[in-house]
Protein backbone atom coordinates (compact mmCIF):
# COMPACT_ATOMS: atom_id res chain seq x y z
CA UNK A 1 0.00 0.00 0.00
CA UNK A 2 3.01 2.34 -0.07
CA UNK A 3 3.01 5.04 1.97
CA UNK A 4 -0.61 4.42 2.71
CA UNK A 5 1.32 1.80 4.40
CA UNK A 6 0.79 4.57 7.59
CA UNK A 7 -2.99 3.16 7.86
CA UNK A 8 -1.84 -0.08 6.66
CA UNK A 9 -0.86 -0.54 10.27
CA UNK A 10 -4.68 -1.11 11.29
CA UNK A 11 -4.52 -4.02 8.75
CA UNK A 12 -1.30 -5.65 9.82
CA UNK A 13 -3.14 -7.06 12.58
CA UNK A 14 -3.59 -4.54 14.66
CA UNK A 15 -7.55 -4.63 16.05
CA UNK A 16 -9.31 -1.56 15.28
CA UNK A 17 -12.42 -1.14 17.18
CA UNK A 18 -12.97 2.11 15.48
CA UNK A 19 -16.51 3.14 14.90
CA UNK A 20 -15.00 4.41 11.70
CA UNK A 21 -14.58 1.77 8.78
CA UNK A 22 -10.79 2.80 8.62
CA UNK A 23 -10.31 2.14 4.93
CA UNK A 24 -7.16 2.06 3.60
CA UNK A 25 -6.13 4.95 0.95
CA UNK A 26 -6.49 2.57 -1.67
CA UNK A 27 -10.21 2.22 -0.82
CA UNK A 28 -12.84 2.80 -3.65
CA UNK A 29 -13.94 5.60 -4.47
CA UNK A 30 -17.21 5.40 -3.85
CA UNK A 31 -16.16 4.19 -0.18
CA UNK A 32 -14.32 6.49 0.55
CA UNK A 33 -16.66 9.49 0.02
CA UNK A 34 -14.10 12.48 0.13
CA UNK A 35 -16.46 15.22 -0.16
CA UNK A 36 -18.37 13.70 2.95
CA UNK A 37 -15.14 12.97 4.77
CA UNK A 38 -14.27 14.80 8.14
CA UNK A 39 -12.37 17.81 7.71
CA UNK A 40 -13.16 17.76 4.14
CA UNK A 41 -16.98 18.24 3.85
CA UNK A 42 -18.18 20.35 0.69
CA UNK A 43 -14.94 20.37 -0.66
CA UNK A 44 -14.45 19.42 -4.65
CA UNK A 45 -12.86 16.47 -4.61
CA UNK A 46 -8.81 17.16 -3.31
CA UNK A 47 -7.00 15.45 -0.86
CA UNK A 48 -6.33 17.54 1.73
CA UNK A 49 -3.18 17.99 3.29
CA UNK A 50 -4.49 18.43 6.44
CA UNK A 51 -7.41 16.79 8.49
CA UNK A 52 -9.94 18.97 10.75
CA UNK A 53 -12.04 17.82 13.16
CA UNK A 54 -13.60 20.16 14.58
CA UNK A 55 -11.87 23.23 13.32
CA UNK A 56 -8.73 21.36 14.90
CA UNK A 57 -5.95 20.36 12.61
CA UNK A 58 -4.09 17.47 13.11
CA UNK A 59 -1.11 16.43 11.53
CA UNK A 60 -0.52 13.30 10.16
CA UNK A 61 3.52 11.93 10.22
CA UNK A 62 4.95 9.37 8.17
CA UNK A 63 7.77 8.39 10.68
CA UNK A 64 8.32 4.71 11.22
CA UNK A 65 4.93 2.91 10.59
CA UNK A 66 6.06 -0.02 12.63
CA UNK A 67 7.29 2.23 15.83
CA UNK A 68 4.58 4.39 15.31
CA UNK A 69 2.27 1.01 15.45
CA UNK A 70 3.89 -0.54 18.48
CA UNK A 71 4.41 2.57 20.34
CA UNK A 72 0.54 4.24 20.00
CA UNK A 73 -1.82 1.27 19.46
CA UNK A 74 -4.59 3.12 20.67
CA UNK A 75 -3.58 5.95 19.50
CA UNK A 76 -4.07 4.44 16.46
CA UNK A 77 -7.10 3.23 17.07
CA UNK A 78 -8.10 6.60 18.15
CA UNK A 79 -6.59 8.36 14.83
CA UNK A 80 -8.81 5.61 13.18
CA UNK A 81 -11.62 6.69 14.38
CA UNK A 82 -10.89 10.45 14.56
CA UNK A 83 -9.01 11.10 11.00
CA UNK A 84 -10.08 10.84 8.06
CA UNK A 85 -10.91 7.89 6.48
CA UNK A 86 -8.10 7.93 3.79
CA UNK A 87 -5.53 8.93 6.00
CA UNK A 88 -4.75 7.40 9.14
CA UNK A 89 -1.61 8.14 10.86
CA UNK A 90 0.32 9.54 13.88
CA UNK A 91 0.01 13.40 14.85
CA UNK A 92 3.53 13.66 14.63
CA UNK A 93 4.63 14.99 11.22
CA UNK A 94 0.84 14.06 10.39
CA UNK A 95 0.72 17.20 8.06
CA UNK A 96 3.64 16.33 6.25
CA UNK A 97 2.40 12.52 6.17
CA UNK A 98 -1.32 13.28 5.39
CA UNK A 99 -0.18 15.35 2.46
CA UNK A 100 2.62 12.78 1.14
CA UNK A 101 -0.30 10.05 1.84
CA UNK A 102 -2.63 11.76 0.43
CA UNK A 103 -0.45 12.82 -2.26
CA UNK A 104 0.42 9.24 -2.64
CA UNK A 105 -2.81 8.13 -2.45
CA UNK A 106 -4.04 10.85 -5.28
CA UNK A 107 -1.31 9.71 -7.02
CA UNK A 108 -1.93 6.16 -7.05
CA UNK A 109 -5.96 6.08 -5.84
CA UNK A 110 -7.21 9.21 -7.47
CA UNK A 111 -5.26 9.10 -10.46
CA UNK A 112 -8.22 8.86 -12.57
CA UNK A 113 -10.03 11.31 -10.04
CA UNK A 114 -6.97 13.49 -10.71
CA UNK A 115 -7.25 13.09 -14.91
CA UNK A 116 -10.53 14.29 -13.93
CA UNK A 117 -10.32 16.98 -11.78
CA UNK A 118 -7.82 17.85 -13.77
CA UNK A 119 -10.28 18.49 -16.71
CA UNK A 120 -12.60 19.65 -14.74
CA UNK A 121 -10.92 22.41 -13.18
CA UNK A 122 -9.34 22.97 -16.87
CA UNK A 123 -12.93 23.25 -18.58
CA UNK A 124 -13.80 25.50 -15.43
CA UNK A 125 -10.43 27.48 -16.54
CA UNK A 126 -11.49 28.19 -19.95
CA UNK A 127 -15.14 28.95 -18.80
CA UNK A 128 -13.43 32.02 -16.80
CA UNK A 129 -11.11 33.05 -19.41
CA UNK A 130 -13.99 32.74 -22.36
CA UNK A 131 -16.41 35.06 -19.93
CA UNK A 132 -13.20 37.37 -19.18
CA UNK A 133 -12.35 37.51 -22.46
CA UNK A 134 -16.42 38.40 -23.63
CA UNK A 135 -16.26 40.88 -21.35
CA UNK A 136 -13.11 42.50 -22.33
CA UNK A 137 -14.00 42.47 -25.83
CA UNK A 138 -17.77 43.78 -25.24
CA UNK A 139 -16.08 46.51 -22.99
CA UNK A 140 -13.49 47.44 -25.56
CA UNK A 141 -16.16 47.65 -28.49
CA UNK A 142 -18.84 49.56 -26.64
CA UNK A 143 -15.34 52.03 -25.93
CA UNK A 144 -14.55 52.59 -29.31
CA UNK A 145 -17.80 52.43 -30.56
CA UNK A 146 -18.98 55.00 -28.04
CA UNK A 147 -15.31 57.09 -28.46
CA UNK A 148 -16.62 58.12 -31.53
CA UNK A 149 -19.93 60.10 -29.85
CA UNK A 150 -18.10 61.88 -27.98
CA UNK A 151 -18.95 65.63 -29.05
CA UNK A 152 -16.08 67.12 -30.36
CA UNK A 153 -17.24 69.86 -28.06
CA UNK A 154 -16.17 67.46 -25.04
CA UNK A 155 -12.40 67.96 -26.24
CA UNK A 156 -10.85 71.59 -26.14
CA UNK A 157 -9.81 73.44 -29.11
CA UNK A 158 -6.74 75.01 -30.20
CA UNK A 159 -7.07 77.39 -33.53
CA UNK A 160 -3.31 76.53 -34.73
CA UNK A 161 -3.45 79.27 -37.43
CA UNK A 162 -5.58 80.19 -40.53
CA UNK A 163 -4.78 79.80 -44.57
CA UNK A 164 -6.71 81.27 -47.76
CA UNK A 165 -8.35 78.71 -50.13
CA UNK A 166 -7.68 79.58 -53.28
CA UNK A 167 -9.72 78.18 -56.38
CA UNK A 168 -8.42 79.43 -60.51
CA UNK A 169 -11.46 78.43 -63.12
CA UNK A 170 -10.31 77.29 -66.09
CA UNK A 171 -12.31 77.76 -69.37
CA UNK A 172 -13.53 74.32 -70.31
CA UNK A 173 -16.07 72.42 -72.66
CA UNK A 174 -16.90 68.73 -72.97
CA UNK A 175 -19.33 66.19 -74.82
CA UNK A 176 -21.60 64.18 -73.29
CA UNK A 177 -23.37 61.22 -74.05
CA UNK A 178 -22.16 61.33 -77.86
CA UNK A 179 -24.37 59.32 -80.33
CA UNK A 180 -22.62 56.25 -80.88
CA UNK A 181 -24.16 55.73 -84.61
CA UNK A 182 -27.05 57.18 -86.81
CA UNK A 183 -28.64 55.72 -89.97
CA UNK A 184 -29.65 58.07 -92.77
CA UNK A 185 -32.50 56.41 -94.48
CA UNK A 186 -34.47 57.50 -97.51
CA UNK A 187 -37.83 58.82 -97.74
CA UNK A 188 -39.87 60.16 -100.22
CA UNK A 189 -39.33 60.02 -103.74
CA UNK A 190 -36.71 57.93 -105.92
CA UNK A 191 -33.57 58.93 -105.42
CA UNK A 192 -34.24 61.47 -102.83
CA UNK A 193 -31.16 62.53 -100.27
CA UNK A 194 -30.29 60.13 -97.41
CA UNK A 195 -31.18 61.69 -93.99
CA UNK A 196 -30.83 61.55 -90.17
CA UNK A 197 -30.04 64.22 -87.23
CA UNK A 198 -27.78 63.99 -84.50
CA UNK A 199 -28.21 65.51 -81.13
CA UNK A 200 -25.48 66.63 -79.16
CA UNK A 201 -24.90 67.43 -75.49
CA UNK A 202 -22.12 69.71 -74.30
CA UNK A 203 -21.03 71.84 -71.09
CA UNK A 204 -19.09 74.83 -71.61
CA UNK A 205 -16.91 77.69 -69.54
CA UNK A 206 -15.37 80.27 -71.49
CA UNK A 207 -13.21 83.29 -70.34
CA UNK A 208 -14.14 86.66 -70.50
CA UNK A 209 -11.86 87.55 -73.17
CA UNK A 210 -12.61 83.94 -74.45
CA UNK A 211 -14.65 81.85 -76.85
CA UNK A 212 -15.33 78.04 -78.01
CA UNK A 213 -16.36 75.99 -80.50
CA UNK A 214 -18.11 72.45 -81.32
CA UNK A 215 -16.65 71.07 -84.86
CA UNK A 216 -16.75 67.69 -87.08
CA UNK A 217 -14.68 65.73 -89.36
CA UNK A 218 -14.89 62.59 -90.98
CA UNK A 219 -11.96 61.00 -89.96
CA UNK A 220 -12.93 57.18 -91.51
CA UNK A 221 -14.85 57.78 -94.85
CA UNK A 222 -16.78 55.55 -96.38
CA UNK A 223 -15.24 52.82 -98.70
CA UNK A 224 -14.64 54.77 -101.57
CA UNK A 225 -13.22 51.51 -103.58
CA UNK A 226 -16.69 49.79 -102.89
CA UNK A 227 -18.45 51.62 -105.25
CA UNK A 228 -20.77 53.54 -102.83
CA UNK A 229 -20.92 56.77 -101.24
CA UNK A 230 -17.50 59.25 -101.20
CA UNK A 231 -16.58 61.98 -98.65
CA UNK A 232 -13.29 62.49 -100.30
CA UNK A 233 -13.78 61.85 -103.79
CA UNK A 234 -17.28 61.56 -104.48
CA UNK A 235 -18.41 59.69 -107.98
CA UNK A 236 -20.33 62.83 -109.29
CA UNK A 237 -19.39 66.54 -108.56
CA UNK A 238 -21.77 67.43 -106.08
CA UNK A 239 -22.42 64.28 -104.55
CA UNK A 240 -21.72 65.15 -100.53
CA UNK A 241 -22.58 64.50 -96.90
CA UNK A 242 -23.74 67.46 -95.85
CA UNK A 243 -25.68 69.32 -92.47
CA UNK A 244 -27.26 71.68 -90.71
CA UNK A 245 -27.18 72.79 -87.43
CA UNK A 246 -30.26 74.27 -85.23
CA UNK A 247 -31.24 74.33 -81.57
CA UNK A 248 -28.79 75.34 -79.85
CA UNK A 249 -29.18 76.13 -76.43
CA UNK A 250 -25.73 77.90 -75.80
CA UNK A 251 -23.67 79.65 -78.75
CA UNK A 252 -24.53 80.21 -82.28
CA UNK A 253 -25.54 77.68 -84.71
CA UNK A 254 -23.67 77.03 -88.13
CA UNK A 255 -25.01 79.26 -90.51
CA UNK A 256 -26.70 77.46 -93.72
CA UNK A 257 -25.27 74.18 -95.20
CA UNK A 258 -22.06 72.80 -94.04
CA UNK A 259 -20.07 70.09 -96.14
CA UNK A 260 -18.23 67.37 -94.15
CA UNK A 261 -15.12 67.24 -95.05
CA UNK A 262 -11.90 64.58 -94.16
CA UNK A 263 -9.19 66.96 -94.14
CA UNK A 264 -10.23 69.68 -92.18
CA UNK A 265 -12.93 70.03 -89.29
CA UNK A 266 -16.33 72.06 -90.06
CA UNK A 267 -18.00 74.36 -87.58
CA UNK A 268 -20.79 73.09 -85.99
CA UNK A 269 -21.76 76.25 -82.99
CA UNK A 270 -19.80 79.23 -81.86
CA UNK A 271 -19.90 80.09 -78.08
CA UNK A 272 -18.94 83.57 -77.12
CA UNK A 273 -16.82 84.98 -74.40
CA UNK A 274 -18.22 84.89 -70.56
CA UNK A 275 -20.55 81.68 -71.49
CA UNK A 276 -21.09 78.95 -69.16
CA UNK A 277 -23.91 75.97 -69.27
CA UNK A 278 -25.86 75.98 -66.48
CA UNK A 279 -29.97 77.24 -65.44
CA UNK A 280 -29.88 80.14 -63.37
CA UNK A 281 -27.64 83.01 -62.97
CA UNK A 282 -25.68 83.75 -64.32
CA UNK A 283 -25.90 81.13 -67.11
CA UNK A 284 -29.14 81.06 -67.75
CA UNK A 285 -29.33 78.30 -69.49
CA UNK A 286 -30.17 74.17 -69.90
CA UNK A 287 -27.69 71.78 -68.43
CA UNK A 288 -26.27 70.43 -70.35
CA UNK A 289 -26.62 72.01 -73.75
CA UNK A 290 -27.70 70.45 -76.92
CA UNK A 291 -27.90 70.84 -80.61
CA UNK A 292 -29.15 69.04 -83.59
CA UNK A 293 -27.24 68.24 -86.53
CA UNK A 294 -29.40 67.02 -89.29
CA UNK A 295 -27.40 65.49 -91.94
CA UNK A 296 -28.04 64.71 -95.84
CA UNK A 297 -25.79 62.40 -98.31
CA UNK A 298 -26.86 62.57 -101.68
CA UNK A 299 -28.53 59.53 -103.47
CA UNK A 300 -26.37 59.07 -106.89
CA UNK A 301 -27.38 56.16 -108.83
CA UNK A 302 -23.62 55.82 -109.09
CA UNK A 303 -23.46 54.47 -106.02
CA UNK A 304 -23.66 50.61 -106.43
CA UNK A 305 -26.39 49.12 -103.50
CA UNK A 306 -24.76 47.69 -100.57
CA UNK A 307 -24.19 49.19 -96.78
CA UNK A 308 -21.55 51.80 -96.44
CA UNK A 309 -20.01 53.41 -92.88
CA UNK A 310 -18.08 56.51 -92.04
CA UNK A 311 -17.01 58.48 -88.75
CA UNK A 312 -17.27 61.16 -88.03
CA UNK A 313 -15.34 62.62 -84.99
CA UNK A 314 -16.53 65.74 -82.56
CA UNK A 315 -15.11 67.78 -81.05
CA UNK A 316 -15.08 70.96 -78.51
CA UNK A 317 -13.11 73.59 -77.02
CA UNK A 318 -12.72 76.34 -75.04
CA UNK A 319 -10.60 79.23 -74.26
CA UNK B 1 -29.92 43.00 -37.81
CA UNK B 2 -29.31 40.33 -40.04
CA UNK B 3 -31.58 41.91 -42.59
CA UNK B 4 -29.79 45.06 -42.40
CA UNK B 5 -26.33 43.09 -42.64
CA UNK B 6 -28.01 41.80 -45.93
CA UNK B 7 -29.38 45.03 -47.16
CA UNK B 8 -26.09 47.07 -46.74
CA UNK B 9 -23.90 45.65 -49.61
CA UNK B 10 -27.27 45.67 -51.93
CA UNK B 11 -27.68 49.32 -51.30
CA UNK B 12 -24.08 50.32 -51.21
CA UNK B 13 -24.37 48.65 -54.82
CA UNK B 14 -27.37 50.63 -55.75
CA UNK B 15 -25.24 53.66 -54.57
CA UNK B 16 -22.07 53.32 -56.62
CA UNK B 17 -24.54 52.87 -59.77
CA UNK B 18 -26.52 55.30 -59.32
CA UNK B 19 -23.42 57.76 -58.38
CA UNK B 20 -21.70 56.77 -61.90
CA UNK B 21 -25.12 57.33 -63.92
CA UNK B 22 -25.69 60.78 -62.31
CA UNK B 23 -22.50 61.57 -63.11
CA UNK B 24 -21.50 60.99 -66.51
CA UNK B 25 -18.37 61.45 -67.78
CA UNK B 26 -17.24 63.83 -70.65
CA UNK B 27 -15.15 64.26 -72.89
CA UNK B 28 -13.27 66.62 -75.37
CA UNK B 29 -14.21 64.93 -78.44
CA UNK B 30 -16.48 61.82 -79.32
CA UNK B 31 -17.28 59.56 -82.43
CA UNK B 32 -20.35 58.98 -84.48
CA UNK B 33 -20.90 55.98 -86.92
CA UNK B 34 -22.67 57.57 -89.91
CA UNK B 35 -24.14 54.30 -91.94
CA UNK B 36 -26.32 54.33 -94.74
CA UNK B 37 -27.94 51.29 -96.90
CA UNK B 38 -27.84 51.99 -100.57
CA UNK B 39 -30.56 49.70 -102.32
CA UNK B 40 -32.26 49.04 -106.07
CA UNK B 41 -34.04 52.22 -107.25
CA UNK B 42 -35.55 53.48 -110.54
CA UNK B 43 -37.38 56.55 -111.68
CA UNK B 44 -38.34 58.05 -115.29
CA UNK B 45 -39.78 60.94 -117.13
CA UNK B 46 -41.57 60.94 -119.91
CA UNK B 47 -42.85 63.77 -122.68
CA UNK B 48 -45.84 63.89 -122.96
CA UNK B 49 -47.94 64.43 -125.18
CA UNK B 50 -47.24 62.73 -127.97
CA UNK B 51 -48.90 63.97 -130.86
CA UNK B 52 -49.00 61.54 -134.53
CA UNK B 53 -48.95 62.87 -137.28
CA UNK B 54 -48.84 61.74 -141.22
CA UNK B 55 -46.35 63.27 -143.73
CA UNK B 56 -45.26 62.78 -147.03
CA UNK B 57 -47.71 60.39 -149.31
CA UNK B 58 -51.55 60.70 -148.62
CA UNK B 59 -52.73 58.13 -146.20
CA UNK B 60 -49.15 57.48 -145.17
CA UNK B 61 -49.14 55.86 -141.46
CA UNK B 62 -49.31 58.09 -138.46
CA UNK B 63 -45.89 58.62 -136.51
CA UNK B 64 -44.24 59.97 -133.29
CA UNK B 65 -42.00 59.59 -130.83
CA UNK B 66 -41.81 59.21 -127.04
CA UNK B 67 -38.77 59.94 -125.32
CA UNK B 68 -38.00 58.21 -121.79
CA UNK B 69 -35.66 59.43 -119.49
CA UNK B 70 -35.19 57.53 -116.55
CA UNK B 71 -32.66 56.63 -113.36
CA UNK B 72 -31.70 53.18 -112.27
CA UNK B 73 -30.05 51.19 -109.91
CA UNK B 74 -30.25 47.50 -109.81
CA UNK B 75 -28.48 45.04 -107.06
CA UNK B 76 -24.65 44.27 -107.81
CA UNK B 77 -25.50 40.74 -107.91
CA UNK B 78 -28.85 39.14 -109.11
CA UNK B 79 -30.30 42.08 -110.14
CA UNK B 80 -32.81 43.13 -112.79
CA UNK B 81 -34.85 46.09 -113.99
CA UNK B 82 -36.99 46.96 -116.88
CA UNK B 83 -39.18 49.65 -118.89
CA UNK B 84 -42.44 48.55 -119.99
CA UNK B 85 -45.80 50.21 -121.28
CA UNK B 86 -49.41 49.60 -121.55
CA UNK B 87 -52.30 51.10 -122.93
CA UNK B 88 -54.22 51.92 -120.38
CA UNK B 89 -56.90 54.07 -122.22
CA UNK B 90 -57.90 53.30 -125.64
CA UNK B 91 -58.91 56.11 -128.71
CA UNK B 92 -61.68 57.98 -127.82
CA UNK B 93 -63.87 58.81 -128.64
CA UNK B 94 -64.49 55.36 -129.39
CA UNK B 95 -66.29 55.66 -132.61
CA UNK B 96 -65.40 56.16 -136.18
CA UNK B 97 -61.28 56.46 -135.30
CA UNK B 98 -58.78 54.36 -134.53
CA UNK B 99 -59.08 51.53 -131.69
CA UNK B 100 -56.16 49.35 -130.10
CA UNK B 101 -58.78 47.17 -129.11
CA UNK B 102 -61.33 46.58 -131.81
CA UNK B 103 -59.55 48.54 -135.17
CA UNK B 104 -62.27 49.04 -137.74
CA UNK B 105 -60.29 47.12 -140.41
CA UNK B 106 -58.24 44.23 -139.29
CA UNK B 107 -54.70 44.85 -139.95
CA UNK B 108 -54.85 48.70 -138.27
CA UNK B 109 -52.71 49.12 -135.54
CA UNK B 110 -50.79 51.06 -133.11
CA UNK B 111 -47.04 49.62 -132.85
CA UNK B 112 -43.57 50.98 -131.87
CA UNK B 113 -40.13 50.45 -131.78
CA UNK B 114 -37.34 51.14 -129.38
CA UNK B 115 -34.32 52.46 -129.34
CA UNK B 116 -31.37 53.57 -126.54
CA UNK B 117 -28.15 53.48 -125.00
CA UNK B 118 -26.81 51.20 -121.98
CA UNK B 119 -27.43 50.50 -119.30
CA UNK B 120 -30.94 49.90 -121.09
CA UNK B 121 -31.38 47.31 -123.35
CA UNK B 122 -34.04 48.18 -126.15
CA UNK B 123 -36.62 46.08 -127.34
CA UNK B 124 -36.10 44.61 -130.28
CA UNK B 125 -38.19 44.53 -133.32
CA UNK B 126 -41.88 46.33 -133.85
CA UNK B 127 -43.95 45.80 -130.74
CA UNK B 128 -48.13 45.94 -130.62
CA UNK B 129 -49.22 47.28 -127.41
CA UNK B 130 -52.05 46.40 -125.36
CA UNK B 131 -54.62 47.41 -123.21
CA UNK B 132 -54.41 43.96 -121.75
CA UNK B 133 -50.76 43.75 -120.94
CA UNK B 134 -47.42 45.47 -120.79
CA UNK B 135 -44.72 44.98 -123.92
CA UNK B 136 -41.32 45.69 -123.08
CA UNK B 137 -39.88 48.87 -123.92
CA UNK B 138 -36.00 48.04 -122.08
CA UNK B 139 -34.30 46.00 -119.95
CA UNK B 140 -31.20 45.93 -117.30
CA UNK B 141 -29.67 43.44 -116.04
CA UNK B 142 -27.23 43.27 -112.39
CA UNK B 143 -25.46 46.66 -111.25
CA UNK B 144 -26.89 48.66 -113.54
CA UNK B 145 -26.55 52.71 -113.22
CA UNK B 146 -27.39 55.55 -114.76
CA UNK B 147 -24.48 57.22 -115.38
CA UNK B 148 -25.59 60.71 -115.73
CA UNK B 149 -27.32 62.25 -112.56
CA UNK B 150 -29.82 64.19 -115.26
CA UNK B 151 -30.68 60.30 -116.03
CA UNK B 152 -30.70 57.72 -119.50
CA UNK B 153 -33.26 57.97 -122.27
CA UNK B 154 -34.94 55.52 -124.31
CA UNK B 155 -37.35 56.13 -127.43
CA UNK B 156 -40.38 54.38 -128.89
CA UNK B 157 -41.23 55.25 -132.18
CA UNK B 158 -45.02 55.14 -132.84
CA UNK B 159 -46.73 54.41 -136.04
CA UNK B 160 -50.62 53.95 -136.84
CA UNK B 161 -52.28 52.94 -139.55
CA UNK B 162 -54.08 55.86 -141.79
CA UNK B 163 -57.10 53.79 -142.20
CA UNK B 164 -59.87 55.89 -144.77
CA UNK B 165 -62.41 54.46 -142.86
CA UNK B 166 -61.52 56.69 -139.99
CA UNK B 167 -63.67 59.52 -139.71
CA UNK B 168 -62.54 63.19 -139.14
CA UNK B 169 -61.61 63.90 -135.68
CA UNK B 170 -59.18 64.33 -132.71
CA UNK B 171 -58.43 61.07 -130.98
CA UNK B 172 -56.52 60.24 -128.03
CA UNK B 173 -55.42 57.32 -126.29
CA UNK B 174 -53.18 56.87 -122.99
CA UNK B 175 -50.06 55.40 -122.86
CA UNK B 176 -48.56 54.11 -119.20
CA UNK B 177 -44.64 53.73 -119.04
CA UNK B 178 -43.27 51.68 -115.74
CA UNK B 179 -39.45 51.17 -114.88
CA UNK B 180 -38.42 49.10 -112.25
CA UNK B 181 -35.44 47.69 -110.45
CA UNK B 182 -35.30 44.94 -108.75
CA UNK B 183 -33.09 42.65 -106.29
CA UNK B 184 -34.37 39.43 -107.74
CA UNK B 185 -35.92 38.18 -110.52
CA UNK B 186 -39.02 40.80 -111.31
CA UNK B 187 -41.21 39.40 -108.13
CA UNK B 188 -44.45 41.71 -107.65
CA UNK B 189 -43.84 42.28 -104.27
CA UNK B 190 -40.17 43.72 -105.08
CA UNK B 191 -40.48 45.82 -108.16
CA UNK B 192 -39.80 49.11 -107.07
CA UNK B 193 -41.66 51.09 -109.85
CA UNK B 194 -42.34 54.38 -111.31
CA UNK B 195 -45.15 54.74 -113.76
CA UNK B 196 -45.91 57.97 -115.86
CA UNK B 197 -48.77 58.25 -118.78
CA UNK B 198 -48.23 59.69 -122.02
CA UNK B 199 -51.70 61.13 -124.30
CA UNK B 200 -51.54 59.90 -127.86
Amino acid sequence: MGIGAVSTSQNEGTPINSSYAAKPLLAPRHDRGIASARGVQGRTPSLPSQATRGGRKESISLGSARNQRQRKGRSTEIAAREEPPYCNSQRVHREHALSVACAAARTRLTAAQTRQFSLQCAVAFMRTLVRILKLTFAHSLSVALALPLVPVSAQAQTILGTQTLSLTLQAAGLLYNVPGSVTLTHTGATFNAFTGTVTLQYRARTSSSGSGTITVRATTDFPCASGGPCIATPPTAGDALKYTCSGATLGTNCSGTQTVSTTASTNVITIPAAACTGAGTPCNNASPNTVNVGFTLTDDPKYKTGNYSATLTWTISAT
Amino acid sequence: MKNLLKTLPLLALILLFTASVGHAQGSATGPTSVSVTVGPEASLTVTSPTALATTGTVFNNYTGTTTVTYLIRTTQSGGTGSITLKVTSDFSPATGGPSVTTPPTAGDALKYTCSGAAPATACSGSQTPSTSTTTPVATFGADAHTTSASGSTVTTSWTLTNDPVYKTGTYSATVTFTISAAQEPEHECNLNKSKKEISL
